[in-house]
């Protein structure tokens, strides 16, 4: 799923065959996964968000949020490209220590059909982050010393106000209900999943799972009034709750003293009265609405998959595979040093492991299905993507000790691979085995259950696995051996 | 002087018509319903394709 190339290929397809105004945004956190990387990926992981910024520059996007993870490179690396390649990155908050001038564009007024929209961005703090801005340059303002000012500034202007946020969700819930005049938040560095949009005041709070597998879509019937229709009805629901709630009293009543529990029951009393007063008070409040409604704003929310059955973009295909290439020489020479420095290496991690060669020795018709299998082709996978020497694409296509990034990071591992590893072997699923191959009856392997293969095909890069299909493709035979 | 005169009746009126443009332009909130879709992203996290 995912990948930049199909996302221009959707935004084309929908910008050439369907008429009407459209806008195409991002919150944020677009360049970098984490607000800080490892001092090796730095190099790397820069130039491809060099490569992201060229591709998303050719896909037309009308305004970019700044997240935390969009500055890992520095600033100066998004004010100093080329012309071509300068996005509309949009920060109000991020400015110059002394001058407490913004860095970035705080808003942007972009005309869409008739409809002239303020977009604004403000940028989360990270913790992460905050160590380093003494030596960057630049300083998060609070939220709450530039919003209302700049929102002032464009509310004459403009007919719908978006913003752009990658500030905690609390925060961004907080500001909703504040500012009515914000009709949409986009958010971003929140969790990986998707979020059904959701109205806080009259602010829908919105954002879709990370890592690029979707686009998210917002069909809006706007109104003059600026009221989300979903806003506005929010004031009927606590009658209809309590309205439910006084049927269901009602109900255990003439269950316990009958049809009609008499003038006697002062509770019944009270109740029949409390909802006689509000079914009419809800009649009235509907009979009003129902002129209003025609003036409220509606929305629809999908989200567009990414599968990689979609056709590409050949011009982002081309600079994602250019980019592609010049990282994985990145890398390679990364790991070349590495392993040059091998005392760094902890081959001690690998002291465990027998390799698939060794397994095979005493299960030979388990080996033979295996390598049938997509895990034992999950290296050469690797390679023709030009993909073998990314540590984030490694770590799941072959046979390591552990699967936790940080520790295989850490303890240089990858470094240390050998070829018997460039593989998803028996081991990757089993555990390590070389007590097992030296003691069979004392040691006995692992066996894997879904929790094992949720290691690697988490949602974020598999959202299509499901246990009970996928076991069926890569069981062993013969279990018991 | 009376060559003059059409030219500033020519100028008034073109004034005339800027003037209206600009307001037009100015109209805003839009006065009826629009359509209107966004399409957006978030958290991409340096994510250029799948690892394969």
């Amino acid at each position: 799923m995912g990948g930049l190339s199909r996302r221009a290929y959707i935004l084309n397809k929908i910008q050439q065959e369907e008429p009407g105004a459209k806008l195409v945004l991002d919150a944020g956190a677009m360049l970098f996964a984490q607000p800080v990387l490892a001092p090796s990926l730095v190099t790397a992981r820069t130039v491809q968000a060099g490569g992201i910024i060229e591709a998303m520059a050719e896909m037309g996007y009308d305004a970019f949020g700044l997240a935390p993870q969009d500055l890992v490179a520095g600033i100066p690396f998004l004010l100093q490209q080329p012309e071509d390649l300068q996005l509309p990155w949009l920060s109000m908050n991020l400015v110059q220590p002394d001058s407490e001038q913004p860095l970035f564009a705080p808003y942007i007024i972009k005309n869409a059909g008739d409809l002239s929209i303020g977009i604004l961005g403000l940028t989360g703090r990270s913790q992460d982050v905050s160590g380093q801005q003494d030596h960057s340059g630049h300083r998060f303002l609070p939220w709450e010393k530039t919003l209302g000012d700049t929102l002032a500034r464009i509310r004459d202007q403009t007919d719908m106000v978006i913003l752009l946020s990658s500030l905690p969700e609390q925060t961004n819930r907080e500001i909703a209900q504040r500012f009515d005049d914000i009709h949409l938040l986009i958010q971003s560095g929140q969790s990986a999943a998707h979020k059904t949009p959701q109205l806080f005041g009259n602010t829908l709070i919105t954002q879709i799972g990370s890592r690029g597998k979707h686009i998210g879509r917002l069909d809006i019937d706007w109104k003059p009034s600026r009221t989300w229709k979903q806003s506005a009805q929010s004031g009927i629901k606590p009658i209809k709750d309590r309205l439910d709630r006084i049927n269901w009293q009602i109900g255990r009543l003439i269950k316990r003293y009958g049809s009609d529990p008499g003038e006697q029951n002062a509770q019944y009393q009270q109740l029949l009265e409390e909802k006689n007063r509000l079914t009419a008070e809800l009649a009235e409040i509907e009979a009003r609405r129902q002129g209003e409604e025609e003036q409220l704003a509606t929305y629809r929310s999908s989200y567009i998959s990414l599968p990689v059955s979609l056709p590409e973009d050949q011009e982002v295909r081309e600079i994602i595979h250019r980019t592609k290439l010049a990282v994985n020489k990145i890398n390679r020479s990364t790991l070349g040093d590495l392993q040059q420095r091998r005392s760094q290496v902890n081959q001690q991690a690998f002291s465990n492991l027998a390799g698939w060669q060794v397994c095979q020795s005493c299960h030979k018709p388990q080996t033979e299905f295996w390598q049938q299998t997509a895990h034992a082709k999950a290296w050469q996978t690797l390679v023709r993507e030009n993909q073998q020497f990314n540590p984030e694409c490694l770590i799941c296509h072959v046979t390591l000790p552990t699967y936790d990034q940080d520790s295989v990071i850490d303890q240089n591992l990858l470094a240390g691979l050998k070829e018997e590893y460039k593989t998803i072997g028996c081991e990757a699923c089993h555990g390590p085995a070389r007590d097992h191959s030296l003691q069979p009856d004392r040691f006995r392997p692992a066996q894997p259950d879904e929790q094992t293969c949720l290691m690697c095909h988490t949602p974020e890069r598999d959202d299509n696995f499901i246990y009970s299909e996928k076991l069926n493709k890569i069981r062993c035979p013969a279990a018991g051996h | 002087m009376n060559t003059k005169k059409p030219d500033s009746l020519a100028s008034l009126l073109v004034l005339t018509l800027a003037l209206s443009l600009q307001l037009t332009s100015m109209t805003s909130p839009a006065a009826h319903a629009s359509e209107l879709v966004i399409l957006y992203s978030n958290d991409i996290r340096g994510e250029t394709e799948p690892c394969g």
